[in-house]
């Protein structure tokens, strides 16, 4: 304890001194913790938007339990006659039938289809099955149309089979190919990812130097168009065409090299034939033509089918059509001998773009690619999300900007909305422009340039900067005020009691 | 009314600054271009170019070389041809604002002293060739202190609202100035000429350059530190090494810095050292210090002239001035002239000026802690003093 | 004749594809949008200079909105695309680099047209609502012409970028796509990047010849880099058709180069450099001559080359795309011989000009006299531009015009100064003139500092045979450590300024570039810095705190009550205290073992 001298040196203060060492002290303090902590705050701060990280958590564990695809196929019964309860009947067996198949082999999600009696109004786009009296069972597709045609005979009505064969029509024909690409599988290789526009470049390759020319503006307006219009809903294509020369094969010299698919990458040099450059945000798909020069004709084909067209699909890139025979200069390659090419690169397109062959009805196909499509995006969607989250937890340092918050949200609502529109209104368009945003946004979010660039700086290194400074003036205040509010209980006592 | 020596030392600070421009005006011209004795903000260059650009038809304002004020832009362009006696002038407005202050103050020291302090310093003298535009800024903050002293408080708050209207820092200075004038005038009338004028000068400006973006040139330059270049203070160098992330944060530190003892200083010493010992610091740590800011302080530390005898560093003090003003520009000519030495070696010359401020600021507020001590305890007249 | 016509579309595939093979097709004469010549020129001191030029337009299909296809022809596909998204104009490329010696070489090829500054420079018209979208557009544009030349385009930004005002007035009326829109030129220059192979290579691969034939084959990068100066030019302008209302672009592209034919030559026969024997050298005749003495002339007398020697390549065949055949001309004096080499077989023309069709070409020349070639064309203005002053912080740009017509010439001078540069214009200083006279216009826009370019248009008048100095000062700023390169010392180029002629003819031209030296902070001190400078400042803000927080006591006070209350004092004592313990528990210790011995 301190001497009677020293404690009465301590407390021989006057209050004047006293007071005016409290406000020095205090406003020190108040400029510190009032001012400059609230800006080092403000100005060191590395922003981290709070992720949902729950829900996202949970949107990748559970899947896509919560997406309902529900069919409506009306029934329509031909030649006047009624089967009152045929509709629930088949209802019973698809029920069941899906009820077993669920067991078996589970589809990504909750798929069923629904059969109704032909009312007044059936709408255009919808799915009917006609029920027409003929002497052997049978079924039909239409081509241009979502009908189908069942034939049945009296037999099958008397031995009540005509609700299984209904059955069968339905879901082995009608949604054969939908209920195949709802089972979980593997994605093909040759096909693109869903994009809602792909770009189409049609070349026209030759080995020689002389100007050739094409019709193929014309050709794509009389042959492809109409084919594509197809799926307008679906895929919006952008067209060019481009001729280009020079563009020599990689045939070793001397001796004769038999084209088969495996020698064709060798063969074909795209960078040197400067042909797979991109300069749009979307994908391209290439469709070549190619003519050798003179000197590499005629080629020598493995298949050597006289009169088939050589054409090799390449996963994810195109499709090349391989003449055997140089052209001459200055041939103009008429529309209508670009037809069958058109054919040909049509069906690769389809390919490429991973769309079934099967049932001949186009809307049908569209229908179940959408489908496919909607459920792959949202995939999509969830994956990057799920990667976002990792990231940022990662990298507890990374700043995590409100756009990319923002755009989070803006994927899990339009997640929401697409599972609405196909939960509640059968509205497959609108869930696919949904889920197309979806994945634009998620895609945003993790791909967001401030959080990629953002330089941040490890805990040690702050230390250093901040403690030559802010370390000896801290410690000088926190002294100064320790000091302070031991006095104030010492000198309380002497001055106020 | 002044005594002969006074106007000697008033008539010879105007002989010898006109004498020095009119016969030697090759020295004039390269003192404007020393970073030591005017900074981006007050260089003559600058001023020149805004009244040229204005001349033009061109808003000076919007590109990144002028940062004076408006109205002082306006003034000197009316005023062209006529710098070389107006510089002059200026300082010798100065020297007479000086005595009427030590006469004021009643000091031991002859009045004509404190004013030949000023009008025969070395640097006074070389900054007024520089013609940095901080000579206005100097010429108002004495005569606020002077109105302040003498009371009237409505004029020492149109001086004081001039200084911070030309360079923002001296804002600051209302603190102290408000306990000078709170002795002798009325401190309301003080506030309310201040807010008035304050007002007037920045509606002023708005009027003649149209928008507001000569606000951004002139004070957000300031505050923000966004023009870095050598000069005599610790700011740029910092600044220039700094991580780019930690800039904001310490922009934000070095302001608070700045003004941190401001208050203290006004709280805990009487008015007028108060004021001298705020400029003191203001000066030792604002962002674009210059050579031309030193003599004012070193000619008000002389009416501080009761605490003389209390001070222990003089002699330190003065070295170190010394050593930093005679080596600045040569290891500033040994980097970007002569590429024989490097940023380095005027960093090291910036860092010894910031130490003898601070030794002045130091043996000062010392000094005059033991004197108030000794005013207080007259019996215990002879005692050494210690903190505790 | 074997096509056929075919009537009836629904054919079985097989038999259509024997037609596709047998090349069935209607043959008729293609009109394909392509030209290429190539015009060489000896120049004095045994100089030569090469111009490639090819001329191509694209299909009208590829702009107009009319087509859903849109089909690539002559125009490369690499490029439309950018043009349409970013909806330019007109766009302009120039890689560049070398000096043009126009005392001896006369003018700028094309009235200095097609001749960029050193570096890369691009200008651009884009149709844009106003000049923040259109900048933005600008942005996307070089940032995506950068990916396609594999030329650091993307280092564009505000900062380097003006809007000129008058001197890239573009010839003819740009076509406007949508009238509520504006057009906006932008232009920017990377006086620093270097340019090489690299970017010849896309160059090349824009023609629809691909340099696999024609006179491109004759495009060897290392060459052409070797020589003493060369540019390569891109020109793309959108060609509207009004009655019609169908657009098209045209491009031209040119490599424009010339080459020191010694230098050239002595790579191939002598790879090796050796000295020159005596009787090979060729002696200046204005100084002494004899058996010891000569002072040697880089030039030949006589001289004879084939344009394999110099690009090391020879033409594949003239190009079967054209409109036009291939044409190589060579413009000299009628005592140069110059031969076609075809199969070893010589040909010669009266115009010295050759049609290109089938087979491998070379061209050979030679002559007795290389010291009179065609007289060059006389450069109505030269401009050179220089640094002056000395030091880091400071220094001045002083640019020289020299008027060599008989009558007055107009000219807008244009130069873009980096931000660090801040130039005081009240300094600008007019010698050889009145500056009243010479100065008829200012167009001042001034730097701000991280966001864009100083901007400065002079519009001047020459008097006649005048030699006009104009010099002003500038400022140099100190960067923040990260924004110096790694090679801070070597300092920053400071882009060409443009000089354009309208008045009495039309004539461009642009000085060298310029080296800036900053002033550099060193950079291994970050932390030193901040650890000095905070310890000043903590030793001062200490030191004046304790002054104003502390007590002010007599000495022997504080001494008593530090004495007893000082933390350091306390511990002191305690330590005192337990050395005096260890050191009487030592003690005892010796003295009860002395006690047992």
């Amino acid at each position: 304890m301190a001497s009677e001298q020293v404690t009465r040196i301590l407390e021989s203060e006057s209050l004047k001194s006293l007071t005016l060492r409290r406000w020095v002290i205090c406003s020190i303090v108040a400029l510190y913790v009032f001012v400059g902590v609230p800006l080092w705050f403000k100005l060191t701060e590395i922003y981290r938007a709070p992720l949902p990280s729950n829900f996202i958590n949970l949107l990748h564990s559970q899947g896509n339990i919560d997406i309902r695809i529900t069919n409506e196929v009306y029934l329509d019964v031909l030649d006047g006659l009624k089967f009152p309860d045929l509709a629930e009947a088949i209802q019973v067996q698809i029920n069941h039938r899906l009820e077993q198949e669920r067991v078996q082999s589970p589809m990504s999600v909750l798929w069923n289809a629904s059969v109704l009696q032909t009312s007044e109004e059936v709408p255009s786009d919808a799915y009917v099955l006609h029920l027409e009296l003929a002497d052997n069972e049978g079924i039909s597709l239409d081509e241009t149309q979502k009908h189908a045609t069942l034939f049945y005979t009296m037999e099958s009505v008397k031995n009540n089979d005509l609700p299984f064969f209904a059955t069968q029509a339905i879901l082995d024909h009608i949604f054969a190919t939908e209920r195949r690409l709802l089972t979980p599988h593997k994605h093909g290789i040759n096909s693109l990812r869903y994009s809602p526009k792909v770009h189409l470049s049609f070349k026209l390759l030759t080995g020689d130097g002389y100007p050739l020319d094409w019709e193929i503006a014309q050709a794509i307006d009389e042959y492809f168009t109409p084919l594509i219009q197809e799926f307008k809903t679906f895929i919006n294509f952008t067209i060019d065409s481009e001729i280009k020369y020079f563009a020599q094969l990689n045939l070793p010299e001397g001796d004769e090299l038999t084209l088969t698919d495996a020698s064709l990458s060798t063969v074909m040099d795209f960078a040197e034939w400067d042909i797979s450059s991109n300069q749009f945000s979307y994908p391209t798909l290439n469709f070549v033509l190619y003519y050798p020069s003179v000197e590499q004709s005629p080629l020598a084909f493995h298949d050597n089918t006289i009169g088939s067209l050589h054409s090799y699909l390449i996963p994810q890139w195109g499709s090349v059509v391989l003449m055997e025979n140089s052209i001459d200069a200055n041939t103009v390659i008429s529309k209508q001998s670009l037809g069958p090419l058109l054919e040909v690169f049509t069906s690769e397109l389809f390919k490429l773009l991973g769309i079934p062959t099967d049932p001949k009805t186009p809307q049908i196909r569209v229908d179940a690619m959408k489908k496919y499509s909607i459920l792959e995006n949202i995939d999509r969607g969830v994956d990057s999300l799920v990667s976002l989250l990792k990231l940022s937890e990662s990298l507890p340092d990374m700043s995590i900007p409100k756009t990319v918050l923002d755009n989070v949200k803006m994927a899990l609502s339009s997640r929401q909305s697409a599972v609405d529109k196909l939960n509640l209104q059968n509205d497959f368009n609108g869930a696919l422009v949904d889920s197309i945003s979806m994945v634009e946004h998620s895609e945003r979010a993790f791909f967001d340039r401030e959080m990629v660039q953002q330089t941040f700086f490890p805990q040690e290194h702050k230390i250093a900067v901040y403690m030559p400074l802010i370390g000896p003036m801290t410690l000088i205040c926190v002294l100064a005020l320790l000091r302070t509010l031991k006095e104030v209980r010492l000198y309380n006592k002497k001055y106020y009691e | 009314m002044y005594s002969r020596n006074e106007i000697l030392v008033v008539a010879g600070s105007v002989v010898l600054r006109s004498a020095i421009s009119l016969c030697l005006p090759g020295v004039s011209k390269t003192l404007q271009s020393s970073i030591q004795l005017s900074t981006l903000m007050t260089s003559h260059a600058s001023l020149l170019e805004g009244i040229y650009l204005q001349e033009l038809g061109l808003d000076p304002y919007d590109g990144g070389l002028v940062h004076q004020a408006p109205l002082l832009v306006s003034l000197m362009s009316q005023l062209q041809g006529t710098y070389d006696l107006l510089y002059p002038l200026i300082d010798a407005y100065i020297v007479i604002t000086l005595i009427k202050l030590a006469k004021a103050k009643n000091l031991k020291l002859a009045p004509w002293i404190v004013g030949a302090s000023y009008a025969f310093n070395p640097i006074a003298v070389l900054a007024n060739q520089a013609k940095s535009s901080m000579i206005f800024t100097n010429a108002s903050i004495v005569s606020a202190l002077y109105y302040a002293v003498e009371g009237y408080a409505s004029l020492s708050a149109l001086w004081i609202a001039i200084a911070s209207y030309l360079s923002y820092t001296p804002v600051f200075l209302i603190i102290p100035l408000t306990k000078v004038v709170a002795r002798a005038g009325n401190v309301l009338n003080f506030i309310s000429v201040l807010i008035l004028s304050v007002g007037l000068l920045i509606g002023a400006s708005y009027q003649i350059t149209g928008d507001w973006k000569f606000l951004n040139s002139t004070y957000m330059t300031v505050i923000s530190f966004s023009k870095i270049a050598p000069n005599m203070g610790l700011w740029w160098y910092f600044f220039t090494e700094m991580f780019e992330f930690f800039i904001p944060f310490y922009t934000m530190v070095f302001s608070l810095y700045n003004v941190a003892f401001v208050v203290p200083i006004a709280l805990k010493i009487e008015g007028l050292f108060a004021f001298v010992m705020t400029i003191g610091w203001l000066n030792f740590s604002k962002p674009y210090p210059e050579l031309t800011d030193l003599p004012v302080y070193l000619s008000l530390l002389l009416i501080l002239e009761p605490c003389f005898p209390y001070l222990g560093y003089v002699l330190l003090s003065a070295l170190l001035f010394l050593h930093s003003i005679i080596l600045a520009p040569i290891f500033y000519h040994l980097w970007i002239d002569l590429g024989s030495g490097n940023s380095n070696f005027f960093y090291a010359i910036t860092l010894a000026y910031s130490l003898a401020m601070a030794t002045t600021i130091g043996d000062f507020l010392w000094a005059y802690v033991q004197m108030s001590y000794h005013d207080e305890h007259p019996e215990e007249k002879n005692v050494k003093l210690s903190q505790l | 004749m074997l096509w056929r016509s075919v009537l009836n579309l629904l054919l079985p595939l097989s038999a259509v594809c024997e037609e596709l093979n047998s090349a069935a097709y209607e043959p008729r004469a293609i009109e394909y949008p392509y030209e290429e010549t190539l015009d060489i020129t000896p120049l004095p001191k045994n100089h030569l200079f090469t111009s490639f030029q090819f001329k191509l337009e694209s299909e009208e299909t590829e702009i107009s909105p009319s087509s859903h296809v849109a089909s690539y022809k002559a125009f490369p596909k690499s490029l439309a695309p950018i043009l349409k998204t970013t909806n330019t104009r007109e766009l302009h490329l120039r890689f560049g680099q070398g000096w043009w010696d126009s005392e001896h070489w006369g003018q700028l090829p094309n009235h200095g047209e097609t001749a960029g500054g050193s570096g890369v420079e691009v200008w651009a018209v884009i149709e844009s609502s106003d000049s923040a979208h259109a900048f933005k557009e600008w942005l996307k544009l070089v940032n995506l012409l950068s990916g396609l030349f594999c030329a650091s385009l993307n280092f564009i930004t505000e900062e380097n970028t003006v809007f000129p005002l008058r001197s890239f007035l573009p010839k003819d009326d740009i076509p406007l796509f949508d009238q509520s829109n504006g057009l906006f030129l932008l232009r920017a220059a990377l006086p620093s990047e270097p340019v090489c192979t690299e970017n010849l290579t896309p160059f090349v691969k824009f023609l629809p010849t691909r340099g696999k034939e024609g006179l491109a084959s004759l495009l060897d990068g290392h060459r052409i880099f070797e020589s003493e100066w060369h540019m390569i030019s891109i020109d793309v302008e959108t060609v509207c058709d009004e009655e019609h209302s169908t657009c098209k672009y045209s491009m031209q592209q040119k490599v424009d180069a010339v080459v020191d034919v010694q230098r050239a030559l002595r790579r191939v026969s002598n790879p090796i450099p050796k000295p020159v024997t005596g009787d090979e050298l060729v002696c200046d005749s204005k100084k002494p001559i004899d058996a010891f003495q000569c002072f040697a002339i880089n030039q030949k007398t006589k001289t004879k080359f084939s344009l394999n020697e110099i690009f090391g390549r020879t033409i594949k065949n003239g190009s079967h795309l054209g409109r036009k055949q291939s044409k190589v001309c060579v413009h000299a004096l009628p005592h140069w011989n110059v031969f076609l080499v075809n199969n070893g077989d010589l040909f010669g023309t009266g115009d010295n000009c050759f049609d290109l069709d089938t087979g491998n070409y070379n061209i050979l020349i030679k002559t007795d006299n290389t010291f009179e070639v065609m007289p060059v064309s006389p450069v109505p203005v030269l401009v050179s531009r220089s640094m002056t002053g000395y030091g880091l912080d400071k220094g001045g740009l002083r640019t020289v015009f020299q008027n060599n017509l008989d009558v007055e010439a107009q000219i807008i001078y244009l130069e873009t100064l980096p931000w660090f540069m801040r130039i005081y214009l009240q300094s600008l200083t007019i010698t050889g003139a009145e500056k009243d006279e010479v100065i008829k216009s200012i167009y001042y826009q001034p730097e701000i500092d991280r966001q864009r370019p100083t901007h400065l248009e002079f519009e001047i008048v020459l008097p006649p045979n005048s030699t006009i100095t104009m010099a002003y000062q500038f400022d140099k700023s100190l960067l923040l450590i990260a924004e110096y390169p790694p090679d801070a010392n070597h300092g920053f180029s400071v882009e060409p300024g443009m000089v354009r002629v309208f008045e009495p003819l039309d004539y461009q031209v642009r000085t060298s570039p310029d080296l800036l030296t900053l002033p550099t902070p060193d950079f291994s001190m970050p932390y030193n810095v901040i650890i000095f400078t905070a310890t000043v400042m903590s030793l001062t803000f200490g030191t004046v705190f304790n002054l104003l927080f502390k007590r002010t006591v007599p000495e022997k006070d504080a001494d008593l009550v530090s004495a007893e209350l000082d933390p350091k004092v306390k511990i002191k004592a305690k330590i005192q205290n337990l050395k005096q313990r260890i050191r009487s528990i030592l003690h005892k210790d010796t003295s009860t073992n002395e006690g047992k011995s």
